[in-house]
């Protein structure tokens, strides 16, 4: 972290909700330096901290540091977030009151649930899609309420304002490799980007084994805002999320397999939902499951964004020797895995897709939506 | 008294006299098969004495009966266990009998799964226990694993006072002495082995053990019974059909016991006709009323095989008799088992009390002649209803077996696609379906004539000898599966699609063996399912996918067709 640039070191910064004396006198000197705000704009929002940053930065008060043409543009965008995540919420719930009727447990995870529950406001996290747990055996009613509400699997196509359907052959993909459904896909033009999206997982990773989801569902406690999973299953879903997306090289052509975002999750809903006992019960859960991996994965690089100190005792009950994991992907693209040639830091604030060097197998498949 | 109480007073008389012989062993006297027993059962108490059942997974060998006879002086049950069994059956009864230890040596110790707690029986052993004898009348003796109808075996648990009553009217009946030597044939698993290794060693006669390997081999059977001198043996009678082509007019032979299958006329003939001065039983009998219960010696004048009259200490009746005279026979008796090891639920399904007395449930149709003899029907399982109206097999088979030209049949029900059908099994010296279509319409009511015929060379054998059935209807269907499907479209567009995606490797897949083992990588098993919704306008759906956990041609086209079906 110490060779990185400062506008690199100012984005790591501003990612949090919580801070300590120290990071707030760190923010006030990087402040005042000549700092290039396209830099901070581009590294933000790649990261997908841009708004958490610039609410940062306001509450504050330095918003008089902030150009004022990127000042407003982004005032207006968070204001476009607000809105997309009002629509997202109130659809969730929506799907949240069917599915209870129809006695299908679904929970919520990701943005869509840390938005009111851990950001605690609506403007600042963003998120691309709705992310919800759910039973495999439940894959046919699921199907049948989301069509009931209008939704169609496949991709939004802005071109044609239109959605996709996926080919025979991305669908076939889907119900034989992935641990979730292809997503569910409305267009509503009362709010920006226009769709609302729904991604329906049931198992936590490719070995497609449903037994962890299942486990999480089945102690799920029903809130007035729906089921909830236990904290200690809601981290492990986070880690092997980030560790899915970080080792597979799908999500690094698209560039999402590796952002602040994620670690930002973590830790704050680690310090705010989180203690020494349900922390245990997640390292548990991981062993029964074999997802030490994931956990670790998403531990270190957490630790080595942030350090607050709970992250070392963490790493080493996850009992983890070789640690040459960490920067490793793509078993399940080339049946053989690939190193990360860049450090971590480097890989977080560029796109990757130079690490990428063959096509992965199952490209052909997904191309050619109708 | 007890079997182990009758078999000392055996060894106290004649020590020295040959209990057992085996090709590869040489001879073992009663003293020396009592020492070793003694030695197993005291190795079997060295550390545990709660244990109630023991495995014996031996070979047919000296160890195998030593075993038996010491896991019963030791006070426990012996569960016999064959090699010659797949080990998932044997995995079976040893997880639903809960066996704690299970007896093998150097050839069989691989065969379980390296949890089992084993007793590894040693070439040489101390010969200082002297007459361990814990067992009491009523103890069980051994458990015995049947197949069950629904697939899972049940154990029979024998105990020694209800394995006496049959033995000691054995050894009166068939006159048994120190001078016979029975060939030993039944496999150890198998019901008729309680009675024909122990009522041997119970009149101080001579086991004469068989190469396993050997057992189906006709001329083998017949140069062992030369050697030995052999003066009786129990067979399944399609084996003995085998053992009849090459047996002679045997000097010491004085009778051969036929069990476990029915006996059909035309075999009795050709033992009359071959052995005219050996006599002929046909026993009847099952684990549950340990071995035989009933029995009838078979003369070259009777004109139909009956089971005869029940033995000693047994009584039965006919339950539910239609008007052809034909019921379910019911047996009661001091022979009747204790019931089902574990399984409280099944024995009192299968043994119920009627006027107060305890009857097991046989299964089996019987009608009584004027002699006062049962005649065997068939199995209550094999009869079916065809349109309503009743189809006995063994109505068909008489009408099979008793044609020149059919050396054996055996007829079966095969539920196939929804559908009764009814299949003889022919082997004959002349493949003529036309001929034995046209034959049968004119015995039968036109309802009893088959369905289809099925020339074999050879039947299919379980490792008791006794015919398998299951495996054969098995392979009839797969045939008829192939033929409907050849003359269908859509499994012409299966396997076109499979040679197409594979590009040419898989131009004739087993359509049985999942693709993915074939050589269908990932990439082309998700572009052959894709094709296949394509081409037949269809979609699978997740639970599909599931429950498809074989993905062969034949899955494929079994469940395409049963989506048109739906």
């Amino acid at each position: 972290m110490l060779n990185l640039k400062k506008e690199m070191k100012f984005v790591l910064l501003n990612s949090r909700l919580t801070w300590d004396e120290s990071v707030k006198e760190e923010v006030e000197k990087l402040i005042h330096e000549n700092l290039e705000w396209n830099k901070i704009i581009d590294y933000s929002s790649k990261n997908k901290v841009l708004y958490l940053l610039f609410d940062n930065l306001m509450k504050s008060g330095y918003g008089e540091f902030i150009p004022k043409y990127f000042s407003s543009l982004i005032d207006d965008s968070c204001s476009c977030n607000y809105l997309r995540n009002e629509e997202k919420i109130s659809e969730l719930q929506n799907v949240q009151i069917e599915m209870y009727k129809n006695n299908i447990s679904i929970a919520p995870v990701k943005g869509g649930y840390l938005i009111d529950n851990v950001y605690k406001n609506r403007k600042i996290r963003t998120t691309n899609d709705i992310d919800i747990l759910i039973r495999r055996n439940d894959i046919r009613i699921i199907d049948e309420i989301m069509k009931s509400f209008g939704y169609k699997q496949g991709d939004y196509k802005r071109a044609t304002n239109s959605i996709l359907l996926p080919n025979t052959k991305k669908k076939m993909l889907y119900k034989t490799k992935m641990y979730n459904l292809l997503p569910y896909n409305k267009i509503n033009y009362d709010i920006p980007n226009k769709t609302v999206i729904f991604d329906f997982s049931f198992a936590l990773d490719f070995t497609l084994d449903t037994k962890p989801v299942e486990e999480m569902l089945n102690m799920a406690i029903q809130t007035e805002n729906g089921l909830e999973l236990l904290p200690e299953h809601f981290l492990v879903h986070m880690c092997c999320h980030h560790y899915r997306e970080a080792s597979n090289v799908a999500w690094i052509l698209i560039g999402k397999d590796l952002n602040l975002i994620k670690f930002c999750d973590v830790r704050e809903f680690i310090l705010q939902k989180m203690d020494a006992d349900s922390i245990a019960k997640s390292i548990r859960f991981c062993k029964k499951h074999s997802l030490e991996k994931a956990m670790y994965f998403t531990i270190y690089f957490t630790r080595e964004i942030y350090n607050d100190g709970y992250e070392i005792d963490i790493l080493k009950s996850l009992d983890i020797q070789d640690e040459s994991f960490l920067y490793q992907f793509g078993e399940k693209d080339y049946n053989e895995l690939q190193t990360r040639k860049k450090d971590f830091f480097t890989s977080l604030f560029s796109n990757n897709q130079d690490e990428i060097t063959q096509t992965p197998k199952y490209e052909s498949l997904i191309e050619g939506d109708i | 008294m007890t079997i182990i109480k009758e078999f000392e007073n055996i060894v106290m008389q004649h020590p020295n006299k040959t209990a057992l012989i085996s090709e590869t062993e040489g001879y073992l006297s009663y003293q020396q098969l009592n020492e070793y027993s003694d030695y197993i059962a005291c190795e079997l108490l060295k550390n545990e004495t709660t244990m109630k059942t023991v495995g014996v997974l031996l070979n047919r060998s000296f160890s195998l009966i030593a075993a038996m006879l010491g896991v019963m002086k030791a006070g426990m049950a012996y569960l016999p266990l064959d090699p010659s069994y797949p080990l998932e059956r044997i995995n079976l009864m040893l997880t639903i009998s809960k066996t704690p230890k299970i007896i093998c040596n150097d050839l069989t110790k691989n065969i379980l799964d390296k949890y089992h707690d084993v007793l590894i029986l040693k070439d040489k052993y101390d010969c200082s226990s002297r007459n361990i004898n814990l067992c009491e009348a009523t103890d069980i003796a051994c458990i015995l694993y049947t197949s069950g109808s629904t697939g899972i075996p049940n154990g029979v648990m024998m105990t020694h006072e209800s394995i006496l009553n049959t033995l000691t009217w054995a050894i009166k009946f068939y006159n048994l002495s120190i001078d016979d030597v029975d060939l030993q044939i039944p496999s150890c698993s198998f019901t008729s082995s309680v009675q024909d290794i122990f009522g041997t060693l119970l009149s101080g006669g001579t086991l004469v053990l068989l190469n396993e390997n050997k057992m189906l081999n006709a001329r083998y059977l017949k140069m062992i019974s030369d050697k030995y001198q052999i003066t009786h043996f129990d067979m399944v009678p399609s084996l003995y059909k085998e053992y009849l082509r090459v047996i002679k007019n045997e000097s010491t032979l004085r009778f051969v016991l036929l069990a476990g299958e029915p006996l059909p006329l035309n075999l009795m003939k050709s033992h009359f006709e071959r052995l005219p001065a050996v006599r002929l039983f046909n026993e009847y009998g099952m684990a549950e009323t340990c071995s035989c219960c009933f029995v009838k010696e078979i003369t070259s004048s009777d004109n139909i095989i009956s089971i005869g009259k029940p033995i000693s200490n047994i009584e039965y009746k006919i339950y539910d008799i239609d008007p052809d005279g034909v019921g379910e026979l019911y047996v009661a008796g001091k022979g009747l088992a204790l019931g089902y090891y574990n399984n409280s639920g099944y024995t009192d399904e299968k043994f119920v009390i009627t006027d107060g007395i305890r009857y097991l449930k046989t299964g089996d149709f019987v009608r009584e002649n004027e002699a006062g003899e049962l005649i065997y029907v068939c199995r209550k399982d094999n009869q079916v209803k065809v349109n309503g109206k009743r189809v006995n097999m063994a109505e068909i088979d008489y009408i099979l077996q008793n044609d020149e030209n059919t050396f054996d049949s055996i007829t079966t029900a095969i539920f196939y696609r929804e559908k009764q059908l009814i299949v003889s099994f022919i082997k004959a010296n002349k493949n003529a379906s036309e001929y034995y279509f046209g034959m049968l319409k004119e015995k039968l009511p036109i309802h009893c004539v088959p369905d289809y015929i099925k020339f074999v060379d050879e039947f299919t054998y379980l490792p008791n000898k006794k015919i398998d059935i299951k495996r054969m209807k098995e392979m009839f269907s797969n045939e008829l599966d192939i033929s409907i499907m050849n003359s269908d479209n859509r499994y012409k567009i299966i396997v076109k699609t499979i040679s197409e995606i594979s590009k040419g490797l898989l131009n004739e897949p087993d359509i049985e063996k999942d693709l993915r083992q074939q050589g269908i990588d990932s990439i082309s098993f998700i572009q052959l399912l894709a094709e296949l919704e394509e081409q037949l306008d269809f979609e699978f759906g997740y639970d599909d996918i599931d429950n498809l956990k074989i993905v062969s041609v034949k899955t494929l086209y079994d469940y395409i067709i049963s989506l048109k079906d739906e």
